[in-house]
């Protein structure tokens, strides 16, 4: 098995893969430029769309729940560039007010389901036993019921708030994360490093947050990207059915819901809305491609 | 050098390992022999070596003497306690005093963590000094393993292969150990690693006064680095003896082959090696357990279990015609494992004819 190479003289540092699982991305000429593209269209689109929805006040040309009905249901023009609704209100501006909601809540659920999700399925991988029978039957239940109609009932039960959609969409999104999180555990404990920490006194709190935990981050990065997408679409499809965010407050799946009576006369109250939807879940899931492409602990320096 | 005059560092005896192995749903469970009783000794500042083929039983006696796996039966004792009573403080005190150093130096490193954190983190856990300069002690450790002392900031996919295991090596090293068990420790590693690797060792030893249990399936890295080897195959020892006595005198004809083994990839001689595979220790051969690979068997070999005896001073064999079997041991032809002379410049295993 030795190949013959000899190693460099001891203060040259040389460079091996450190975990031949993941694929690097070693993509040349043509697949390695549309790879770029991608990702240079997927971080345009996202760096836009955080931006206006960090300070929508900068961009917003209209007051977003300024009702002026003589000019409603106006179609896009320069005064108006996306149009009006049936209430006069700036398309343009509503959709920027409203990406501060879906991406705030998208955000914030992704976070709470992952990290919550994520400590659950380490604890269930490293511990096994009871915790993991525990914990993956919780995860069968979340995942054996539709996602919409558990936060439906979930919000119906627990009742209507910001934060309270947060945890819902969370509480419907939490299993994916600790099924991944659980298996990679799973392989992580049979690492020696995870032996020699046992031997060195290492309790079990510390070597799943500082053995196991570290290890699975870059599939929690991918996993949590592309889950965004999934998690404002769940947020669109709530408050497209009245359970999301209350009027005025605008939000992309309200809006959308608005224009549906209007879809024949003013196309644009849905169109819009839904194309903003698209590019922000689009810009989600490449994103995650590339970085599940990119992301092996080798090149993790070069980021 | 391994008269009994000194009181053993550690003394196994009779240890055993039995697995419980479940074939099928209704299957029955029937053990399986991992270790099937070993006894030996191991002196202080001494190194005793084990070698075997992959399912001796080599690795599972080093988890055992981690305290990684409990044994079946038998007794550990080192420093005159026995492990297998051992509870709280007085197995943390073990865990600082015998240190593992393991076979894959790509998977004993967390690679997200730090060289620096990955060597202080025993010293960490274990808090021997309540307010220690963390960084200048790994830098200590570092130099003390021949790596530069900056090395600490650094990420395990950066060091080579080599470099790792003195990583491996520096962190077992902190906490001020007396005795390392070294289970593979060179056999991941390109051939000219594992001299460097080997000679830091036996450095270390010299400097620390440690003692080592070196585990191996290379005949010649045990030679080398051990003053007393024992022979494993199928979790028995078929043979102990001191270097010099298993290099120049082996009266095992197992013992025999892996000589021949080493010395038909070192060109030396066109040795015959053993035919075969080991058998699997679910169903051991009846009898002798090496007799289906042995040129020598006889009737008697699958009939009788031959048990250790000794043949010269502190030299046992497991073999009823250990007498009669033509001796290998002729001096010139076996130089590719002489045992090393106390300056060891390079070691033989480097030979320029590599047999992978």
């Amino acid at each position: 098995m030795p190949d013959v190479i000899h190693d460099a003289p001891l203060p040259v540092i040389t460079r091996k893969p450190a975990d031949p699982r993941l694929p690097m991305a070693t993509g040349a000429g043509r697949g390695r430029r549309m790879m770029l593209l991608q990702l240079g269209v997927a971080s345009a689109i996202a760096i836009v769309l955080v931006t206006v929805s960090l300070f929508p006040g900068l961009f917003a040309p209209y007051d977003p729940t300024g009702i002026s009905l003589s000019d409603a249901l106006k179609p896009p023009s320069a005064a108006h560039p996306f149009g009006t609704d049936q209430l006069g209100r700036d398309l343009l501006s509503r959709i920027i007010y409203g990406s501060r909601v879906s991406l705030f809540v998208a955000f914030c659920a992704v976070l709470l389901a992952g990290i919550g999700g994520g400590l659950f399925g380490i604890a269930a991988g490293y511990l096994g036993g009871v915790v993991d029978s525990i914990v993956m039957r919780l995860a069968d239940i979340q995942l054996a019921l539709p996602a919409v109609i558990l936060a439906l009932v979930l919000v119906g039960a627990i009742g209507f708030s910001i934060f309270n959609l947060i945890v819902v969409l969370s509480l419907a999104n939490w299993a994916r994360f600790a099924r991944v999180t659980r298996s990679e555990a799973l392989s992580l404990r049979q690492r020696d490093f995870v032996l020699l920490a046992k031997l060195a006194g290492a309790s079990r709190l510390r070597i799943m947050l500082r053995h196991i935990a570290p290890n699975v981050t870059n599939t929690f990065i991918v996993l949590a990207t592309l889950d965004i997408g999934v998690i404002i679409i769940l947020e669109a499809t709530l408050s497209f059915l009245g359970l999301g965010v209350q009027p005025p407050t605008p939000s992309w799946g309200a809006m959308i819901a608005d224009g549906r009576g209007y879809l024949e006369t003013a196309w644009w109250i849905c169109a819009f809305p839904g194309f903003v939807l698209m590019a922000a879940v689009l810009s989600a899931n490449l994103l995650g491609d590339a970085l599940r492409d990119r992301l092996s602990p080798t090149l993790l320096r070069a980021w | 050098m391994a008269e009994a005059a000194a009181r053993p560092f550690m003394r196994v005896e009779g240890l055993r390992k039995t697995y419980e192995v479940r074939r099928g749903l209704f299957g029955r469970a029937r053990p399986l022999h991992a270790v099937a009783g070993v006894t030996f000794e191991v002196q202080p500042g001494t190194t005793f070596g084990l070698v075997g083929e992959s399912g001796s039983g080599k690795t599972t006696i080093a988890k055992m003497l981690m305290l990684a796996e409990p044994p079946s039966q038998g007794s550990i004792e080192v420093a005159g306690q026995d492990l297998t009573q051992l509870s709280g403080a007085d197995r943390e005190r073990f865990h600082s005093e015998v240190q593992p150093v393991l076979q894959d130096p790509y998977s004993s490193l967390n690679p997200r963590m730090r060289i620096g954190r990955i060597i202080d983190e025993p010293l960490r856990i274990h808090r021997r000094a309540e307010r220690i300069d963390y960084d200048a002690r790994v830098r200590e450790l570092l130099e003390l393993v021949g790596l530069p002392g900056d090395a600490g900031s650094r990420f395990p996919h950066e060091l080579s292969g080599g470099q790792r295991q003195r990583v491996s090596i520096a962190r077992a090293l902190g906490l001020g150990p007396k005795c390392m068990i070294l289970d593979e420790p060179v056999s991941a590693l390109d051939v000219s690693i594992q001299a460097q690797i080997l000679n830091l060792l036996k450095d270390l030893q010299a400097r620390l006064g440690l003692t080592y249990l070196l585990i191996s399936h290379d005949l010649a890295v045990v030679a080398y680095m051990s003053q007393r080897v024992g022979v494993l195959y199928l979790g028995e020892f078929m043979e102990i003896a001191d270097t010099a006595e298993i290099v120049g005198n082996a009266r095992h004809p197992y013992t025999q082959a892996l000589i021949a083994a080493v010395d038909a990839r070192s060109g030396a001689v066109d040795g015959a090696t053993v035919a075969g595979e080991i058998p699997s220790p679910m169903n051991p051969p009846s009898g002798c357990t090496f007799h289906p690979r042995c040129p020598y068997a006889q009737a008697r070999c699958r009939a009788e279990k031959p048990g250790l005896r000794e043949i010269g001073p502190s030299h046992f064999v497991a073999c009823h015609f250990a007498e009669q079997v033509p001796s290998r041991g002729h001096p010139h032809a076996s130089s590719s494992i002489a045992p090393a002379p106390m300056a060891p410049t390079f070691p033989p295993i480097d030979q320029p004819k590599e047999n992978p």
